[in-house]
């Protein structure tokens, strides 16, 4: 045997062995990324589920096993701090009650609660630049969030989510908050129009502290979410489409420092009525399960 | 060339080899295995027997027309109970009528009286109760008499049995009776409606008739440590995976872990569980059943602390929902240690609805406190006290004025550790609770309290 020889079977040989560690080590996250967690008889028969109960399926969801884990936050000092700067440098006046401070200057207030919640009120409103009332919903939400960029209020991170007229003939345009690339569905914006001005905006939104990849979790399938959504909702009086099925972060607000919020399947029906189903625990998200101050 | 780069190849599966060779020896668990589900042991008191888990809310000696009062936290009281339910745990043949041959004006060599509040279930396989007794036992009185040993047993339904047993039996029991030395405590006087009418010119009542102590010389006040939680294994106690509860970081300090359905709020001094999805059930275990189940709780979330005793365990029931409410407190050389949150929960056949735990552990005598202590008021002294501060509260009440309670006891004050353990009469009045302090009979607020 030549020396050539001899490396050929060495090379076999480590070949072999690079592969059974490979094989011990990765094996599970070999199976993930060729596991899909929704089969197609999983999709049928969650279909067939929300449809004996009056909801149908008009949303795509990725059929792959998902991990996640926690998102630790806090209540956004940072936009805070930079909206009410923007108020100061304008002159305004500052008043306190409670835990609630209000600045007050011409045809602006600002009033922002302790949990972290800022209400912005336009007197008599922002007009929206459209020199057409048959301008898109596209071209409203460009001028909208162009004019709050300028008055330093648009907050980083955001996406759209939806726009609906309410019975007073005012228009709300939703967004919420992307953090990780990930939708936080726990930070929101709600800006109010009236007579094509804005006449209001609410904001609420959240600092990542941290994320817990010591944590991370197989999230339960988009299906399952569905199955236990149906479960927990019972049947529907009238018929349901069900739109959006996102996974994201959700979770109550909270009078609080800082808080974990977990992954969740945001479930969108037509009526943009939302609700969010425990990524981790099937469980429907709910608020008001945290115990009253002890004292 | 061509073994160059067989050379090549050959080194990198070398490296790689090595690599993944420290990888598997070394390297972290995949996050699969990580977040498995896991049930975690949870470090638990084991289960107690009906005796550890109810015990006598007071045991008075009497001895010539002399009452003497033992409660949780006193050798003495331990001692007694322990005889008792020693006493009962074996089948008794009573005496029959001809046997019995008590001359009228016996003498009684003395009397032992247990009180139970809550009262003693009927339990198959535990001690003795004569069959006529067919609800709950408030009340076991042990008359020791030179020829016979008398148990006169109460119920709840006010059925009362009396049995008479022969002199030789529980002769263990009547020599430990007889071992008590009572010089060393101050004896109690007797408190019901005949007192209390001699004593005041408009209708009062007692809820119970309360023994409380002639003199009380010596009030000293305790240090008080709030009972060390170990965070980690309440949390796992309450969760099954833990891994799925998330934090909420209160501005004050606080922790809340929540999994969608259920919280617990930890504080400095003890912890707060809430599992609302559960109270719609019912309730529909005994009482005795009950009592176990309230056992294996205390003893599984936290666990039973020395001097810890079950006070309440009443059945709540309304039209929707039922559940069992239990109240554990801690005593202290006989006397309760009162703060301002219970040790409390609530549950029914669904699981626990609620609990809060907030335990101040007695620490000792406070150094400073051991010479110069001024003797405590007297009840009836307290108990005027306490009814002028019930008058300037409830301006509205006119009549039926009830006691339900005047008890000494401690109270938790400071905000520092330690904590004191402030001697007080504690007087409950129609539902108002006033706590006086001992000396100066001052009225404390509960927000002065832990």
């Amino acid at each position: 045997m030549n020396l050539g020889q001899a490396k050929l079977i060495l090379i076999i040989v480590f070949t072999g062995l690079n592969l059974f560690l490979a094989y011990y080590l990765f094996w599970p996250d070999f199976g993930r990324l060729t596991r899909v967690a929704i089969t197609v008889e999983d999709l049928k028969m969650t279909q067939a589920v929300l449809n004996e109960n009056n909801y149908f399926l008009e949303a795509s969801f990725n059929r792959a096993v998902q991990t996640s884990d926690f998102l630790t936050v806090t209540p956004s000092a940072e936009l805070q701090q930079h909206i009410l700067m923007h108020f100061i440098a304008e002159g305004a006046q500052i008043n306190y009650n409670d835990n609630t401070i209000y600045f007050n200057c011409e045809g602006e207030r600002a009033v922002v609660y302790s949990n972290g919640l800022i209400q912005i009120f336009y007197e008599p409103g922002l007009e929206i630049n459209t020199n057409s009332s048959l301008v898109s919903e596209q071209e409203i939400r460009s001028n909208i969030e162009s004019i709050l960029l300028e008055k330093a209020v648009m907050p980083e991170g955001f996406s759209y989510d939806y726009i609906e007229e309410n019975e007073n003939g005012k228009v709300n345009l939703f967004y919420y908050q992307i953090l990780n690339e990930m939708p936080v569905f726990a930070g929101q914006m709600k800006v109010v129009l009236k007579e094509q001005k804005i006449v209001s905006v609410d904001i609420y939104w959240l600092d990542m502290v941290e994320r817990i990849p010591s944590r991370e979790m197989e999230v339960i399938s988009a299906t399952d979410a569905l199955n236990n959504f149906v479960t927990e909702m019972g049947p529907s009086p009238e018929p349901k489409h069900i739109k959006e099925v996102t996974l994201g972060y959700f979770s109550g607000e909270y009078e609080a420092e800082k808080w974990e919020i977990p992954p969740v399947w945001r479930i969108v029906l037509d009526d943009h009525t939302h609700y969010f189903i425990n990524a981790f625990t099937g469980n429907l998200e709910q608020e008001g399960i945290i115990p009253d101050q002890l004292q | 060339m061509k073994e160059m780069l067989k050379t090549l190849i050959l080194i990198l599966l070398i490296v790689l080899s090595l690599y993944l060779t420290y990888q598997l020896w070394y390297g972290q668990m995949p996050a699969e295995l990580i977040a498995e589900d896991v049930l975690e042991e949870g470090i638990a008191d084991k289960p107690r027997v009906m005796e550890e888990i109810i015990k006598p809310s007071r045991i008075l000696s009497v001895d010539n027309e002399k009452y003497y009062r033992y409660g949780e936290g006193q050798s003495e009281y331990s001692l007694l109970w322990a005889e008792l339910i020693d006493f009962l745990k074996t089948e008794k043949s009573p005496l029959s009528g001809e046997e019995y041959n008590n001359e009228e004006g016996s003498i009684s060599e003395g009397l032992l009286i247990y009180t139970f509040e809550p009262p003693l279930p009927l339990l198959e396989d535990w001690i003795w109760i004569p069959e006529r007794i067919n609800s709950e036992v408030v009340q076991i009185k042990v008359k020791f008499s030179p020829e016979s040993l008398d148990l006169i047993y109460t119920g709840r339904e006010d059925e009362e049995v009396e049995v008479h047993l022969n002199k030789d039996t529980g002769s263990h029991f009547r020599e430990v009776y007889h071992s008590l030395n009572s010089n060393e405590r101050g004896s109690y006087s007797p408190v019901d409606d005949e007192v209390l009418s001699a004593m005041y010119d408009f209708e009062i009542t007692v809820a119970k008739p309360f023994y409380l102590p002639t003199e009380w010389a010596n009030p000293e006040s305790l240090a008080i440590q709030a009972e060390a939680i170990n965070r980690e294994q309440i949390l796992q106690s309450f969760f099954v995976d833990y891994n799925l509860a998330r934090m909420i970081e209160e501005k004050d300090g606080g922790l809340i872990y929540t999994d969608g359905e259920k919280g617990l709020r930890l504080t400095k001094s003890g912890f707060e569980y809430s599992y609302p999805g559960l109270e719609s059930g019912q309730a529909t275990s005994s009482y005795a059943d009950a009592l176990l189940y309230s056992s294996n709780l205390i003893g599984y979330h936290g666990g039973w602390s020395p001097g810890l005793k079950l006070e309440k365990l009443s059945l709540n029931e309304n039209p929707f929902s039922s559940y069992y409410s239990v109240d554990w407190r801690l005593y202290y050389d006989g006397r309760p240690i009162y703060s301002s949150i219970p040790t409390r929960a609530l549950f029914n056949d669904l699981g626990l609805i609620h609990f809060t735990r907030s335990l101040y552990i007695p620490v000792g005598v406070l150094d400073d406190e051991e010479e110069g202590v001024i003797p405590a008021a007297v009840w009836s002294e307290a108990l005027n006290a306490a009814l002028t501060a019930f008058e300037n509260r409830r301006t509205d009440f006119v009549k039926n004025i009830v006691l339900e309670e005047i008890c000494p006891g401690y109270a938790v004050v400071g905000q520092q550790q330690p904590l004191q353990g402030e001697p007080v009469w504690f007087v409950q009045i129609n539902g108002e609770k006033f706590y006086l302090t001992a000396a100066e009979l001052k009225l404390l607020d509960e927000e002065d309290m832990q």
